[in-house]
């Protein structure tokens, strides 16, 4: 599936739960965004879906984060697909990233191949605009972070099993101490 | 090697006799059961939602959430309200996907101070991102 199919998918998707919350909005004669603004309610659900943050629709979309909350705790049942298909096309703005920053490796290799003395900012704004396409790929995924815990980890039971042998051997110990001497 | 058994209000400790014996003519077993205890005592720290220790009021809680709508918990100071609770949030948000879980405080101050503090103390290590 390429850029735009998951784009129309994920937009569709995003219609039909629109319509269906609007229809049982108009049910219950319930004032709501989807009913007057779909446009924005749409737009709101899309960002959510490609995992851009809450504070991120503040700053950059000038949305309010009362009406973000709303729209999310309406389309709460919804979300999950929502995400599934933001998360593809996430993934492919991440790799179509990655294969721009190796092309612009090449170029600047070409140019120090003349004598082009390299700056950092060469490289800085593609490796910003990778990692945090990454972040929004993982996080519309649902992936939280890439810490993972490998110690082993004692559990209650597996205590209690090491002190009951430990004084099964303690009790071993202590009948191989006495000594029976037989007296005639 | 010293061996220090840290002291644990629920885990018992072997008796000073027991270290002995074991320290005298088995140190391995001694070695192993100290790695046990901290180990358990380390992992209770570091993921107390998945192994900490429950208070016995917190099973009272989880009782009372689940036959009713809503659940008064009373308590004196120190007495693991807000812990208890905090692991009740963590549960709830870990094993559902759907839903939301709203968290009420007296103000901001002990939202943050107090609350929150308790419930990112409960939260898995993977989840601690910042954004």
């Amino acid at each position: 599936m390429d850029n735009n199919k998951e784009k129309d998918a994920l937009m569709q998707s995003i219609s039909n739960a629109i319509v269906e919350i609007q229809r049982d909005k108009e049910v219950h004669k319930t004032k709501s965004l989807s009913r007057h603004n779909p446009e924005k309610v749409a737009k709101i659900l899309y960002l959510h879906a490609l995992g851009c943050s809450q504070t991120n629709m503040i700053r950059k979309h000038g949305i309010s984060r009362s009406t973000i909350v709303q729209v999310l705790v309406d389309y709460s049942d919804h979300t999950n697909s929502f995400r599934e298909l933001g998360g593809q096309l996430s993934a492919r703005s991440y790799v179509n990233l990655e294969s721009l920053e190796e092309d612009v490796i090449d170029g600047l290799r070409v140019k120090l191949d003349n004598g082009y003395e390299p700056e950092f900012k060469d490289l800085k704004e593609i490796s910003i605009a990778k990692a945090n396409s990454q972040r929004q790929a993982m996080t519309a995924r649902g992936e939280a972070s890439h810490v993972l815990d490998v110690k082993q980890v004692y559990t209650m039971d597996d205590f209690n099993d090491t002190l009951s042998a430990a004084r099964d051997r303690i009790q071993e110990l202590k009948q191989a101490d006495v000594i029976e001497v037989d007296e005639h | 090697m010293e061996l220090v058994f840290t002291p644990h209000p629920l885990i018992e400790a072997p008796t000073d006799e027991e270290i002995l014996i074991l320290g005298q003519s088995d140190p391995s077993v001694l070695e192993e059961l100290h790695r046990a205890r901290e180990g358990l005592i380390r992992a209770s720290q570091e993921d107390p939602l998945r192994h900490g220790f429950d208070l016995d009021g917190w099973a009272r809680i989880r009782d009372g959430v689940r036959d009713y709508n809503e659940v008064l918990a009373l308590g004196g100071n120190r007495s693991g309200k807000t812990t208890g609770c905090a692991k009740l949030v963590m549960e709830a948000v870990t094993k559902n996907n759907d839903g939301h879980v709203v968290c009420f405080s007296q103000n901001a101050d002990t939202s943050i101070k107090v609350q929150q503090a308790a419930v990112w103390d409960m939260m898995p290590k993977e989840f601690k991102k910042k954004t």
